[in-house]
């Protein structure tokens, strides 16, 4: 069988499909047998289903049987065998099977009684004999070394005030560059340099420009003369001024005026 | 007087009445029919359709599970008619037959010896429980020699488990 069932350590048959055809006359005895073996008992079987077809005419049989699950490790080879007159054709034998993987609790830490099978599994390959250096990844020399290395403090506080420093300096720096600038304004305002600036503002030809002006005197009558006494409305003006709608009603209105003339 | 008839008349009218129990029952089916294979009509010759392998055609098989021994018939018959096919115009000649093709019991191939015959059925008595594989073949030729006209062409085979 181990060319029929994987050999697989577990597993389990649950089940047996056969189908074969016979030929045989209707009045021959004819029995069929099919079988496997023991493997554990040596001349005993672990299955057997028997079709008599003594005084019955041949045909063809398919059947599904359902055995408790049994071990591969018991299950062995199968075979057809036939009592009296007549022919088997066309046979056909299948296994239903199943496997167990918690069978060796070792193959999944999920199965039951894991940590014991594996415990013993240890003992049973000498594998936990006393003195046995494991090479423990946290007492790697490199990492124990920067474990045990001591902080030094002192160095960590002088180097913050550095750090401290170097800042004050730089923002003193920025306060100086806005400074310089502060003081060219306030050099603007300081009074001699005022006093040199408005004596660039006081020459004698800018004064003179304002203070030597002369202006002719008498009397200065109005030129412009307003002849009809009347200002008649610009109606174009309305447009202009976004008044279209308005100019447009006046129209409307006088329209009515003007035709009741013409009548 | 009228109190104690009054009472008298309330007691009795409180002794009789009436209720309705119900009973509930349901029936699983022991017998089912299955179609196990359609069948397909073959075309050997322009004036004949049939259903056997060698002309082309696939037979039909039906299966019936009985769970119950002994108490069902199975009656299945072979197509006498088309369901459904192009307009003909003469005479159809059918002919077929039933057969127990498979069984799930060696004693089930007494069916095969013990069936009944008439008209288009078949008759078998399921005196076991299991599953019988029943094959059924038709052929149908039109007229003398005549060509069946193009078009499809659709028939049934009857199949029934009738309780003894």
């Amino acid at each position: 069988m181990s060319d029929v069932l994987p050999p697989q350590a577990g597993l389990t048959v649950g089940g047996i499909v056969y189908r074969y055809s016979v030929s045989k006359e209707v009045q021959d005895a004819y029995k069929v047998y099919i079988e496997n073996l023991d493997k554990q008992n040596p001349g005993s079987l672990v299955f057997q289903s028997i079709d008599d077809w003594s005084g019955l005419p041949g045909n063809t049989i398919k059947k599904n049987i359902a055995i408790p699950d049994v071990l591969i490790d018991r299950f062995g080879d199968g075979q057809i065998r036939t009592e009296g007159d007549g022919s088997v054709d066309n046979a056909n034998v299948q296994y239903y099977y199943k496997y167990d993987k918690c069978f060796n609790p070792i193959s999944d830490p999920t199965c039951p009684g894991w940590a014991d099978a594996l415990y013993k599994y240890l003992l049973d390959n000498d594998l936990l004999k006393e003195g046995v250096v494991f090479e423990d990844p946290y007492w790697n020399e490199f990492v124990q070394a920067l474990l045990n290395a001591k902080v030094d403090r002192d160095k960590i506080e002088e180097e913050a005030e550095e750090i401290e420093d170097e800042e004050e300096e730089e923002e003193k720096q920025t306060l100086q560059r806005v400074l310089a600038i502060n003081e060219k304004v306030i050099s603007l305002v300081k009074g001699l340099d005022q006093d040199a600036i408005l004596l660039v503002m006081d020459r004698p030809e800018v004064q003179e420009l304002y203070s030597k002006r002369t202006i002719a005197g008498g009397e200065y009558l109005e030129t412009i003369e307003l002849k009809d006494g009347k200002i008649n409305d610009n109606a174009r003006a309305g447009v202009r001024l976004g008044l279209a709608s308005s100019v447009k009603h006046e129209e409307m209105v006088s329209s009515q005026y003007k035709r009741k003339t013409n009548e | 007087m009228n109190k104690l008839l009054t009472l008298c008349l309330m007691l009795t009218a409180t002794s009789a009445f009436a209720n309705e129990v119900p009973i509930e029952g349901s029936v699983a089916s022991k017998c089912s029919i299955f179609t196990d294979t359609p069948g397909v009509y073959g075309n050997p010759t322009a004036d004949k359709l049939s259903t056997d392998p060698a002309d082309g055609g696939v037979d039909p098989i039906v299966r019936i599970d009985v769970v119950l021994a002994d108490a069902y018939k199975a009656k299945i018959g072979w197509p006498t008619d088309f369901s459904s096919s192009p307009a003909l115009n003469d005479a159809l000649n059918w002919n077929g037959s039933v057969t127990v093709s498979q069984v799930s019991d060696a004693s089930m191939s007494a069916y095969e010896t013990n069936k009944v015959l008439y008209d288009n059925i078949t008759e078998y008595d399921l005196t076991l429980s299991g599953s019988t594989w029943f094959k059924v073949e038709s052929d149908v030729t039109y007229g003398v020699g005549k060509s069946l006209p193009g078009g499809s062409y659709k028939a049934y085979v009857t199949a029934e488990c009738i309780a003894k």
